[in-house]
């Protein structure tokens, strides 16, 4: 695991994000910084909409107009990201950091073949002759579990099924070998039995490449067993950040705890109502001086709505922003 | 639920959709994608009926289908007694008003020019539902209850995050206040919390309103959660259907046991013990295997398996009838 005197493939520092809509200001990523070593997985996890996709693109320097990064750094290999001229950025993007989008349309051209997509993207990247991109590209498709892949070279998008989709998107994401992997919610569409599939193949890849990934998704239980540690945004900022066993056995934000409690444990819980987290999500529009969560909050008291609590150690590689972590219960 | 005479909503019977492949210039037909192959259930009214399988095996397919977003390669799909494909296109156009889907992908189903509020009041605005002003209030009871705010009427897709924008889709679903719902992947884009919250909306509903939904996903504790009975597909066939604790709790057929076992536990000791993923190659739906189409992967399977095409059977079941598709499917101890 992530040796702390190694030295990171990803930094990302005090990144803030902001949409200017005619409707005001959308306050998405407010200030989150991590570190990524090479090999290490970590999760982003937390509510929709709280920025875990625009925290994403802001990495790759692909957040959409009106939006766009306004502060922060982003550091490969030491080097920021956001000081590259248009030109550079297009070697690291799909050679050197890779993204799975949770839009499959971002990443697929509806008019052109799965293998068009794939073979072009390897010639470009990796130099490779046709017939070697296309050979690469059905090993691909093979190793993500598609049945036929050749055939399927031939097909279209739309004659894909939703998990055939996204797992060509895997593949093309992974095709390059980059050195740090961010997905998007890459599982979504996939019934456990291909989750488990590649999963295992993102771990093999870690292990022998020392791909360093960015897991960004909702799903607790996937994410178990192939992250080191779990980070978990809340309004645009890291709330909790902890080792993945830890944060299961003792959360210390109540937002964590509450995504725990709503998860339905396989065993047992049929036909009664699910805990969710009462009330609703942020007004990103507004700026926060005191905790976002507090209104939401069982543990909130007076402080909690006066002053923002700052991301804090609580010892053992971890950091929560929450005045009262102390006081959460497992 | 059980003690009253219970009505079949959709009768499904022999259904198959095969999608043909074609190459060269003249697009002549070289052979067929068998995404659903004879598939015969009945879903009644006010149940709920999970549909699982791995990714590929024709449930979307199935759900299209069955409100006639495809059409069949054969087969029948009779809605509260009306076969569908006897109806012309003004009484279809009537019956889409009681048959709604929520659709798979939230990027693709939403039309990036049209206004939040839009999306939701084109069903309404469609089958005439109310006046202009009913219309709209329905629009923002709706917003309210899949969880967005009323400032997200006068606002377009591409400003929303992905389970924001699956919150509309299900908005839009509600809208003509269906009796059926084809629900694909409908929360799988969503957080835990939200997804708690829609699946709660879902179970609410179908108590107030006596809704019936087929409930399409992979993720199997949610379909165990708000399942009456479960279908489990593989390869454009049904290979198990009973009643969801039938189903989870004795499993009958070998990929249905797989496929519990793959189920990922939020813990990362234990995650680190779970059982490997079922191993062997998927088949192709062009090509399927001979005999029963699981064999190739199945720990069970003998020469009967490989050659004979094993028959849906009745294996008892607690509640309702337990069905399974395979020559030697038995109890677990
Ligand atoms: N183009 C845009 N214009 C205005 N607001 C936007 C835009 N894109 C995103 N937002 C807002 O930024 C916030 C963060 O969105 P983001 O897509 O990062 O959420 P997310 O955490 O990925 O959610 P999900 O789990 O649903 O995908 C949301 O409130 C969203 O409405
Ligand atoms: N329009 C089409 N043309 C050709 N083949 C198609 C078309 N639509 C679906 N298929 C094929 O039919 C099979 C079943 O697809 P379907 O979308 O029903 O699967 P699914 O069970 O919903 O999978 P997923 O869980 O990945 O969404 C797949 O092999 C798919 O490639
Ligand atoms: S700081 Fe206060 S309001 Fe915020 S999460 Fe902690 S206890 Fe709750
Ligand atoms: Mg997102
Ligand atoms: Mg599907």
């Amino acid at each position: 695991m992530s040796a702390p005197a190694e030295s990171p493939v990803l930094e990302v520092r005090g990144l803030i994000t902001r949409f200017h809509t005619d409707r005001g200001v959308v306050n998405a990523v407010n200030g989150i910084s991590y570190t990524l070593a090479p090999g290490e997985a970590l999760a982003l996890v937390g509510e929709s909409g709280s920025g875990k996709t625009v925290a994403a693109l802001s990495v790759l320097g692909l957040v959409p107009p009106p939006g766009s990064v306004e502060e922060g750094e982003v550091l490969l290999h030491g080097e920021n990201l956001l000081d590259l001229p248009d030109r550079a950025w297009r070697d690291v993007r799909g050679r050197r950091v890779a993204m799975i989008f949770q839009d499959p349309l971002t990443s697929l051209n509806p008019v052109l073949t799965v293998g068009r997509q794939m073979t072009e993207m390897l010639r470009h990247h990796l130099d490779l002759g046709r017939d070697a991109a296309e050979r690469r590209s059905v090993e691909l498709l093979e190793r993500v579990g598609i049945p036929d892949a050749a055939r399927r070279l031939r097909d279209y998008p739309h004659q894909l099924s939703g998990g055939q989709r996204q797992r060509v998107m895997i593949a093309m994401a992974l095709s390059c070998e980059p050195d740090v992997l961010i997905a998007d919610e890459p599982t979504t569409a996939l019934d456990v039995t291909v989750q488990a599939q590649i999963v295992d193949l993102v771990k093999e890849l870690r292990a022998d490449l020392g791909m360093a990934v960015l897991w960004i998704t909702h799903d607790l239980a996937v994410v178990a067993g192939l992250v080191d540690r779990v980070a978990v945004m809340y309004a645009g900022r890291i709330v909790e950040i902890a080792p993945v066993a830890r944060l299961y056995a003792s959360p210390r934000h109540p937002y964590t705890r509450g995504l725990l409690r709503s998860m339905p444990a396989f065993r047992g819980s049929t036909g009664s109502r699910l805990e969710s987290i009462e009330g609703a999500p942020p007004d990103l529009t507004l700026t926060f001086a005191s905790c976002p969560f507090a209104p939401r909050c069982p543990l909130a008291e007076d402080r909690c709505h006066e002053e923002l609590p700052p991301l804090q150690s609580t010892g053992a590689g971890s950091a929560s922003a929450c005045w009262r972590w102390g006081s959460v219960e497992p | 639920m059980t003690d009253t005479p219970e009505r079949v909503l959709v009768q499904v019977r022999d259904l198959k959709k095969h999608f043909p492949i074609r190459r060269g210039v003249l697009r002549r037909q070289v052979g067929a994608v068998q995404a659903v192959d004879g598939l015969t259930f009945d879903i009644h009214e006010g149940e709920t009926l999970g549909l699982v399988g791995e990714s590929g095996s024709g449930k979307s397919t199935t759900g299209r289908a069955l409100l006639r977003l495809v059409r069949p390669t054969a087969g029948s799909v009779a809605f509260d007694g009306d076969e569908l494909s006897s109806l012309g296109a003004e009484a279809l156009r009537a019956r889409r008003r009681e048959m709604q889907m929520i659709f798979q992908d939230p990027y693709a189903s939403l039309n990036p020019r049209m206004t939040i509020g839009a999306i939701v009041r084109e069903p309404l605005d469609i089958h005439e539902i109310g006046d202009a002003a009913g219309r709209d209030r329905r629009v923002d009871e709706l917003l309210e209850r899949v969880g967005l705010s009323r400032a997200a009427r006068d606002r377009y897709p591409h400003e929303f995050s992905g389970g924001q924008r699956q919150r509309i889709g299900i908005a839009r679903a509600l809208s003509t206040e269906p009796r059926f719902i084809v629900a694909d992947e409908a929360i799988s884009a969503l957080d835990v919390s939200i997804q708690a919250q829609i699946v709660n909306l879902l179970q609410d509903l179908a108590d107030e309103l006596g809704l019936t939904y087929l409930f399409i996903a992979h993720d199997l504790t949610m379909v165990r959660h708000i399942s009456d009975r479960v279908a489990v597909m593989y390869l454009g066939r049904i290979v198990e259907l009973g009643t969801r604790d039938d189903v989870f709790e004795r499993p009958l057929h070998p990929y249905t046991r797989a496929l519990l076992d793959a189920v990922p536990i939020p813990d990362p000791t234990a995650e680190a013990r779970r059982p490997p993923a079922l191993g062997g190659e998927v088949p192709s739906p062009a090509d399927p295997p001979s005999g029963c189409r699981f064999h190739p992967r199945c720990p069970l399977a003998t020469d009967l398996c490989r050659t004979k095409d094993p028959h849906t059977r009745e294996a008892g079941g607690t509640a309702r009838p337990h069905r399974v598709a395979c020559h030697h499917a038995t109890q677990p101890e």
